[in-house]
C-alpha cells in the first residue's frame, strides 16, 4: 500500500514511449474493393433542380388546397325527410301523368 | 506532393492520391481508433469507415484546418458513434442477461494490450487502458490524442472541434479521473494480493 503513488506514476508513464500501432497492409485493398462494389456514386442535385422540385411541390399543394376549398363551398344544403320522399317520387313516377286512357 | 496538390487530386478522384493519403494517415487513424475502442477488429472497421468518408466528403472539405486535423476529426466522430452503439448494445445484453438468455456481460478486468507499448511497460499499460476505458468519451479522446497520438493541444483541440482552453480543461479532468481510478484499482488489487498471500500462509500453517 505504501507504493501506491509509485504504481500510479509508473502506470501513467507506461505509455511515454508508445509506438503507433500499424494498420493492416491489406486494408487499402479492402477499402478500394468496398468503394468499387458497395458504394454507388454519390448523387448531387443542383440548386436549380432543388428549387424546381420545391416549386412543383408548392404548386401541387396549393392546387390541392384550392380544390378542397371549392368542393366545400359546393356542398348542397341538407334536405328534410319529406322533401327527400317527394324527390324520390318525382324521379320514379313524375308529377304529370303522360298516359292517355281515352281510347 | 504538398497538401494542396494532394487535396486537389483527391477531389479529382485520383486513385494514386488516395493511396498516398492512406499511406500518410492510416496508421494515425488506426492507432487512434485502437486506443479509444481497444479492439483490433473495431479499429480496422473504423479505419475503413474513415477512409470511405474521406473519399465521399473530400469535395466538401473547406480546408479551414489541415487535412490531418480533418481526418482526426472524422476518426474521433466515428469512434464516438461506435462507442454510443456499443453502449446501447451493452444495455440490451444486460437486459437479456437478466432474463437468463446468455452470459453476455464480460468480466470487468484489464485485458487490452496495445501493440506499441514497450515490453517492460505492458503490465502497467494494460491497467492504464483499463482506467482509460472508465473515462467519459470526450476525456478519453482528449487523452488519446494528446498522450498516445502526441498531438499538440492546438492540433488536438482543432481535431475535437473545441477551443484550446476547453481541451486543456478536458485533459486536466481526464488526468485527475485517471489518477482516481488507478488509485482505487491498486487499493483493491494490492489488498487482494495481500489477503491472498495471508490466506495462502495460513493454509500452509
Amino acid at each position: 500500500m505504501n507504493n501506491l503513488p509509485e504504481h500510479i506514476k509508473r502506470t501513467l508513464q507506461s505509455i511515454d514511449r508508445i509506438e503507433r500501432a500499424e494498420a493492416s497492409p491489406f486494408l487499402f485493398g479492402k477499402i478500394m474493393d468496398k468503394l468499387k462494389h458497395e458504394l454507388p456514386e454519390p448523387i448531387y442535385y443542383g440548386t436549380k433542380m432543388v428549387v424546381r422540385f420545391a416549386l412543383t411541390v408548392l404548386v401541387i399543394g396549393a392546387l390541392n388546397a384550392a380544390s378542397v376549398h371549392i368542393a366545400k363551398k359546393q356542398v348542397p344544403p341538407a334536405l328534410d325527410e319529406n322533401t327527400l320522399i317527394q324527390k324520390a317520387a318525382q324521379e320514379y313516377f313524375g308529377l304529370e301523368d303522360h298516359f292517355n286512357y281515352n281510347y | 506532393m504538398n497538401q494542396q496538390e494532394l487535396i486537389q487530386q483527391l477531389i479529382q478522384g485520383n486513385e494514386s492520391a488516395y493511396r498516398a493519403c492512406f499511406n500518410l494517415f492510416s496508421d494515425r487513424v488506426h492507432n487512434t481508433a485502437l486506443s479509444i475502442l481497444q479492439n483490433q477488429q473495431d479499429a480496422e472497421d473504423i479505419t475503413q469507415e474513415v477512409f470511405i468518408e474521406v473519399y465521399r466528403s473530400i469535395k466538401s472539405f473547406r480546408q479551414e484546418a489541415s487535412l490531418q486535423t480533418w481526418i482526426y476529426t472524422i476518426t474521433t466522430n466515428k469512434c464516438n458513434d461506435h462507442l454510443k452503439k456499443q453502449r446501447s448494445k451493452k444495455r440490451f445484453a444486460f437486459l437479456t442477461s437478466i432474463f437468463g438468455d446468455d452470459d453476455a456481460l464480460q468480466h470487468d478486468k484489464p485485458h487490452f494490450d496495445h501493440p506499441g507499448v514497450l515490453l517492460e511497460n505492458k503490465e502497467h499499460a494494460r491497467v492504464l487502458f483499463f482506467a482509460l476505458n472508465k473515462l467519459p468519451d470526450k476525456q478519453k479522446m482528449a487523452f488519446t490524442l494528446s498522450r498516445i497520438e502526441g498531438l499538440s493541444n492546438k492540433e488536438a483541440a482543432a481535431a475535437m472541434q473545441t477551443s484550446v482552453s476547453a481541451f486543456e480543461s478536458l485533459l486536466h479532468r481526464a488526468n485527475e479521473n485517471l489518477k482516481t481510478t488507478l488509485s482505487d484499482y491498486y487499493k483493491n488489487n494490492l489488498q487482494d494480493g495481500a489477503s491472498f498471500y495471508k490466506t495462502f500462509l495460513l493454509m500452509l500453517y
